[in-house]
């Protein structure tokens, strides 16, 4: 959350770089919340584009009183809606926006957008990505639970842990690691 | 023991020649407090600190020994607190919430402060100053001076007729003014009607959210007992203790009040529960500096009208010394 | 590329890094590719496990080369406005008090002398409110705000509840305490 508000502050002192980053964080979610509204994978892309690039012109006026993605998020929605309404095809739903962005993203009524084939490859990474984590070492499988289920930081996963920081980091990252391996080989690329 | 033994000596060596003086400080402001609790009132008071500027309406009644009291603010969104003998209900129409809190069984008010104030007196010069008008009535001045950057330092008007407290000033460091509390009109000894304690938004529509006194077995109290601050500024001591329960979400909060006499710092434990984000670090609030960490998977804040610098190192020294810990 | 680089590309995603490590890592992000590759698949990876899945595709998709191109046109923002946002911006580094202790001291010295003519002049009943907030100094939001300076509204209202236990038991000013409670947030 601190890393974002000092992305945030990086571009808003005209570090172009630092969006970037923001970019690379919040794309995969973006696209996900905007394919709820756009079924067509490129124009969704499209979409995405256009709601960065609104938000990178809207960042002078971010207050930082809502979480970065917060407010990323109601642009996102905001500019799917728009996107439907210039194509003069009705938004699904109406109002999303006054919802809480961190309830929403696995609202049921948005699974059915979904493609068959992303589904077919997105169970088999699910299941890639669960299986590597059941392999891992007691340690090193709660130091990833707490922090990708429980929402912990490393601070609190060391408290919990009862082990240091520098520790926690490692086990994570051994975890990513081993992920990794998984869901290269699910995507059918060399290690 | 030494402790009180060292300050029993700094006592009786630097304050003989002002004792008198003093002694007479520490009874008006005894008999401010006690005019706090005891009078009825109705005023409107202006708040001041930073770039906040609110007027305030205030109620006070004690009818018999019950006390009530109501505060609404007249500048914006109208929020309301309703005191009574046993709960404290904050009303934001803003925010469409209403926030109850219980208060601690049978303590009436808090302010068993006349009791606490004597065992300031190591830790502060009290000067009895000039006479002041305010608020159309003359007012006794006193100056109160930390004698270390760990609290902050107060100057108070008292009416000289009521003993009542009508401006009160929070010195910083550097004898900047924090915060001001200021009665630009007020009246004392009237009638308080039912009708002007009771909260003028209705609760309907309204998210209602309560906190309520935990239930203290004898197992928590051991537990409790677990948690210790390592570090206070001299003359702090624990003065107060209660757990409290938030219904609307189960999180069980400890609360651990450590005073001087004069100002006052909280500690609140709560325990960590997946998805809660919490802060580390300070924070602030006009004067109100916090300290939050997480120690032993619990939230550990500290909250008080001190210098950041002191609820920065209380933060740093609370510990959990029980069973669990290693 | 040494692995510690890795693990401070993880440390990243889960924006664990603060101060020099957080520098070096954006500099890594920023100048080498396959630091850059390991982020997105990391990102990826946690975004699957939070059930971000319609945008899955053969490999992470991205849009930063797009957008930045697209972005090349752009003004990057001046210094000039980084002050003006810093000052609404309501963040805390763990070293926050210490940067604010100073700057609040500053700011509040300014604060002071302005409220203090005015005290003199007409007295604190009859002040004109809005000649003081003119004459402040933007920096001073940070410093002298009546909001918790904390990002998230779940702990604003945490500190909140705990504002309110706590006033039970200031001292001195007892009886205007809750001032605090019903003033908060109200600045303008």
């Amino acid at each position: 959350m601190n890393v974002d508000q000092e992305l945030v502050q990086r571009v808003q002192a005209g570090d172009k770089k630092a969006f970037d980053l923001l970019i690379m964080k919040y794309q995969q979610r973006i696209i996900h919340v905007i394919t709820g509204f756009v079924h067509d994978p490129v124009e969704a892309m499209d979409v995405a584009q256009e709601a960065f690039i609104k938000a990178y012109r809207a960042l002078p006026n971010f207050r930082g009183d809502s979480a970065f993605y917060t407010w990323l998020y109601r642009i996102a929605i905001n500019t799917s809606k728009n996107h439907l309404t210039a194509s003069s095809r009705r938004p699904p739903m109406s109002d999303v926006d006054a919802m809480d962005a961190t309830n929403y993203y696995d609202a049921p009524e948005l699974k059915e957008f979904e493609t068959p084939e992303n589904s077919l490859m997105c169970v088999e990474l699910e299941e890639a990505i669960q299986q590597a984590i059941e392999d891992l070492p007691e340690d090193t499988a709660t130091a990833i639970k707490l922090r990708e289920f429980e929402g912990m930081s490393y601070e609190e996963i060391a408290e919990a842990m009862d082990c240091p920081i520098g520790t926690v980091r490692s086990r994570i990252f051994r975890a990513r690691e081993a992920i990794d391996k998984q869901v290269k080989s699910v995507m059918g690329e060399e290690e | 023991m030494r402790q009180v033994f060292r300050f029993c000596v700094a006592l009786l060596v630097l304050f003989i020649p002002t004792v008198q003086a003093e002694s007479a400080s520490i009874e008006l402001l005894e008999r401010m407090s006690q005019a706090a609790k005891q009078l009825n009132y109705e005023g409107v008071f202006a708040y001041q600190s930073g770039k906040t500027f609110q007027s305030v309406r205030i109620y006070h009644r004690n009818n018999d020994g019950t006390e009530s009291e109501r505060l609404i603010s007249l500048n914006g969104a109208a929020r309301e607190v309703i005191r009574s003998n046993d709960t404290v209900t904050c009303i934001n129409p803003d925010g469409k919430q209403i926030n109850v809190s219980q208060r601690p069984l049978g303590r009436g008010f808090p302010s068993d402060l006349p009791r606490r104030l004597r065992s300031a007196t190591p830790f502060y010069e009290l000067t009895l100053e000039g006479e002041d008008r305010i608020a159309g009535k003359l007012t006794q001045r006193l100056e109160i001076k930390p004698v270390d950057s760990y609290r902050y330092g107060y100057r108070l008007w008292m009416d000289k007729e009521t003993d009542l407290l009508l401006k009160s000033e929070l010195i910083g460091e550097n004898k900047e003014v924090l915060e001001t509390f200021e009665f630009t009109d007020i009246e004392t000894g009237i009638e308080i009607p039912d009708a002007s304690l009771k909260a003028q938004m209705s609760g309907n529509e309204m998210v209602w959210h309560r906190t309520e006194p935990g239930e203290m077995t004898t197992q928590d109290l051991v537990a409790f007992s677990n948690w210790q601050a390592k570090w206070l500024p001299d003359g702090f001591t624990l003065v107060a203790h209660q757990n409290r329960l938030r219904a609307n979400n189960g999180a069980h909060i400890e609360q651990r009040v450590y005073s001087d006499g004069l100002s006052s710092v909280s500690v609140f434990i709560e325990k960590m529960r997946a998805q809660h984000n919490h802060f580390h670090g300070g924070s602030h609030m006009g004067a109100v500096n916090a300290f939050g960490s997480v120690i032993h998977a619990h939230f550990v804040t500290v909250v008080g009208e001190v210098p950041a610098v002191t609820v920065e190192k209380i933060g740093a020294a609370i510990e959990y010394a029980g069973p669990e810990s290693r | 590329m040494a692995i510690n680089h890795l693990e401070l590309v993880s440390a990243l995603v889960d924006g664990q890094l603060t101060g020099s490590e957080l520098e070096q890592a954006l500099e890594l992000i920023n100048n080498d590719s396959s630091a850059r590759e390991a982020f997105m698949r990391y990102q990826q990876a946690s975004d699957i496990l939070h059930g971000y899945t319609r945008s899955i595709n053969q490999r992470p998709l991205d849009l930063t080369f797009r957008i930045s191109t697209a972005l090349d046109n752009e003004p990057a923002y001046t210094i000039a406005t980084e002050t003006k946002s810093t000052a609404k911006l309501f963040r805390f580094p763990d070293n926050f008090w210490k940067q604010a202790t100073g700057l609040a001291m500053a700011a509040s010295v300014g604060a002071l002398a302005v409220v203090g003519v005015v005290q003199q002049q007409s007295g604190f009943d009859n002040m004109p409110v809005a000649s003081v907030v003119a004459n402040e100094a933007p920096a001073t939001m940070i410093s002298q705000s009546n909001r918790w300076t904390v990002a998230e509204p779940e702990v604003e209202d945490r500190l909140n509840n705990y504002l309110v236990d706590h006033n039970e038991y200031v001292g001195t000013s007892g009886m205007f305490s809750y001032g605090r409670v019903v003033s908060y947030g109200t600045e303008r």
